[in-house]
């Protein structure tokens, strides 16, 4: 492992130690010395709720609620707590004597207003069955679509030569596709979905990425207390213009405990196994790129001010080929920012990898393996059309209409030429959802 | 016989001191007192006084308070209610403990704390109709008179977003017991 992935790592940890040990401050003690100070008391609620102690921040809110029967935003504050405590009757109680209350301004009203209408949606239970069809296209302009290295030069049986002349570098891929998803939501803690997908992926001057994508993926959702785990499975098979056509299948699970409202540990493996048909012009040579791939991985996540979300995770991936010179492991360390904004979700994202290669590529050179650390920045904007146009809510009233825009940029930097590259793409995706069951 | 008389007497003086002891432990404080509140010596209690164990909290009409015990238990107690804390035990370090509270007549609501958490059968709350018992949870307490009390459970519901343990309560009037495990769900108790 490199000094900056050991670098980064620590400073991982060390984000995490700083985020935990800033939540919490003031103690109990100073509570039972201080009972009515409206300043520390609103504080210790609010910490309280940042440790996922909710009863101390429901008790504190009440006392404060008694100490300052006029103060609107300590009634609200605790309005929201009972609701995602699910105390309908304790919040129906408080919403009347609130609604009463003549000192109530029209802003709270039409908050309680919007809790009541929550409350309303929580009685009838969701349809047992959800079906969806999504229709979906995506454009990427790709800036170095085969990978032309930063040299411009290659290793061939260990001697650096130009890179060839027919590879293509700025181009444009098309896909068009379907998914149906069908599940069931089996109570209230638990769901059951199927995916059945097809697409058609297209390039506009080569033919490298041109082929017909089959998917399928069958998983599974429970929350166990703080536990939210999704076990799954998946098919994908490629019919290839240009390469060997190829299947992927594999199971997985993702997992994420909630400490509380603002802190999250997620932690994920999953395995997959490829295999590719034989070409009859290769002579059965895409076999030796068959492979399984292992990859297990572990993040913590921080939200603040409920639209700010910033998630770190930590991942080691495992590929062993039947070629030992295509076989690697190495870790990954993946940073991201997320804030909701009114038009959509901006993530920004950063990711960086060390892959260390098996077995020495001969045909490549001879006596230097390959190592490779990747760095990948992405940045996205995602959401629906409607809060992106406004002016199209007639067209799609209920908002069933996604769109995303990314641009990523990878830079590889390998031993060997023939792998250090910079790709910059920029995708746009759009996609309707037509709702089976209402 | 002397003897005897003097293991009986030194006994009585030394459990005279235990209980001197028991009685001026501090065991939480008055977190909101408005209106008349007093203690069974007639003190007159406000926001920040103490609560020392065996103490009986009497308020009186036009009246309320919240009582915030160490382990984080918070007893909101409503107008024309009498309170007393027969038995409290708290180790900060463990938090493990016993909660004994009684319960004579009025209204109580109850936010479980640290000692109900660790082991939910260590809070007891005693009315004159039978007692309850409460697992990670609010409830509140209506003690019409000796012969009636309402208990009420008020959260946290199964269907919670915050990953809490939905709350039951565990009624007894000395002879039947029925579990509570709906939020706004009642039982009335009677004598």
């Amino acid at each position: 492992m490199s000094q900056k992935f050991k670098k980064l790592i620590v400073f991982f940890i060390l984000s995490i130690f700083f985020m935990k040990s800033s939540v919490a401050e003031i103690t109990f003690q100073e509570i039972l010395e201080n009972p009515a100070d409206l300043e520390i008391n609103l504080k210790y609620a609010t910490e309280q709720e940042a440790l996922g102690r909710y009863k101390a921040t429901l008790s504190t809110l009440e006392r404060l609620s008694m100490l300052y029967p006029v103060n609107t935003d300590i009634k609200l504050y605790l309005i929201s707590i009972l609701l995602e405590m699910d105390s309908v009757a304790k919040l129906q109680l408080m919403i009347e004597t609130m609604l009463q209350d003549q000192n109530t301004s029209q802003e709270s009203r039409d908050y309680i207003a919007g809790i009541l209408k929550t409350i309303k949606q929580q009685a009838n239970p969701k349809p047992k069955w959800f079906a969806y069809l999504d229709v979906n296209y995506k454009q990427t302009d790709n800036s170095n679509i085969d990978g032309i290295t930063k040299s411009t030069r290659l290793f061939t049986g260990g001697a650096s030569q130009p890179s060839p002349t027919n590879l293509t570098g700025y181009d444009k891929t098309y896909s068009r596709g379907k998914s149906l998803t069908i599940g069931k939501n089996i109570n209230e803690t638990s769901a059951i979905s199927f995916n059945g997908g097809f697409a058609i992926n297209t390039q506009n001057k080569g033919e490298t990425y041109v082929n017909d994508l089959i998917s399928s993926s069958a998983s599974y959702s429970k929350i166990f207390g703080k536990h939210y785990f999704i076990p799954y499975m998946f098919y994908t098979r490629s019919n290839e213009r240009s390469l060997a056509d190829n299947s992927s299948r594999g199971i997985g699970f993702n997992n994420t405990y909630n400490i509380n409202q603002n802190n999250s540990i997620s932690y994920t493996t999953g395995y997959t196994q490829k295999k590719n048909n034989e070409l009859a012009s290769t002579s059965g040579s895409s076999d030796l790129k068959n492979n399984d791939t292992s990859t297990a991985s572990i993040g913590y996540n921080y939200t603040f001010s409920d639209i700010n979300l910033i998630s770190s995770k930590i991942s080691y991936t495992k590929k062993d080929a039947v070629l030992g010179w295509d076989s690697y492991e190495g870790p990954s360390l993946n940073i991201s920012y997320t804030r909701v904004l009114p038009f959509g979700v901006v993530k920004l994202d950063k990711t960086y990898l060390e892959d260390n290669y098996k077995g020495l590529n001969e045909v490549i050179h001879s006596n230097k393996s390959r190592e490779d650390e990747i760095e990948i920045s992405q940045i996205q904007l995602s959401g629906r059309l409607i809060q992106l146009l406004p002016f199209i809510t007639k067209l799609d009233p209920n908002g069933e209409v996604f769109y995303n825009l990314k641009h990523v940029e990878t830079d590889s930097e390998s031993t060997l030429l023939n792998n250090s590259a910079i790709r910059k793409n920029t995708s746009f995706s759009i996609t309707k959802r037509f709702s089976l069951i209402k | 016989m002397n003897k005897i008389k003097f293991l009986l007497i030194s006994s009585l003086i030394f459990l005279s001191t235990i209980s001197f002891v028991i009685a001026n432990e501090f065991i939480g404080v008055v977190a909101v007192g408005i209106g008349d509140i007093s203690n069974q010596k007639n003190e007159k209690l406000i926001t920040g006084s103490k609560i020392y164990f065996g103490d009986t909290i009497m308020v009186k009409k036009k009246s309320n308070a919240q009582i915030l015990l160490l382990d984080e238990t918070a007893l909101t107690i409503g107008e024309k209610t009498e309170l007393t804390i027969d038995d409290f035990v708290y180790d900060p370090q463990t938090k493990v403990g016993k909660i004994v509270s009684n319960i004579k007549v009025g209204t109580v609501r109850v936010i479980t704390g640290e000692i109900s958490k660790q082991n939910p059968d260590n809070l007891e709350v005693n009315i004159p109709t039978g007692s309850v018992g409460a697992r990670g949870t609010e409830f509140i307490v209506v003690t019409e008179s000796d012969e009636k009390s309402t208990v009420v459970l008020l959260g946290p519901g199964k269907r919670n977003t915050l990953g809490m343990i939905p709350g039951t309560l565990n009624l007894s009037d000395g002879l039947n017991t029925i579990n509570i495990s709906n939020p706004g769900f009642q039982s009335v108790l009677f004598k």
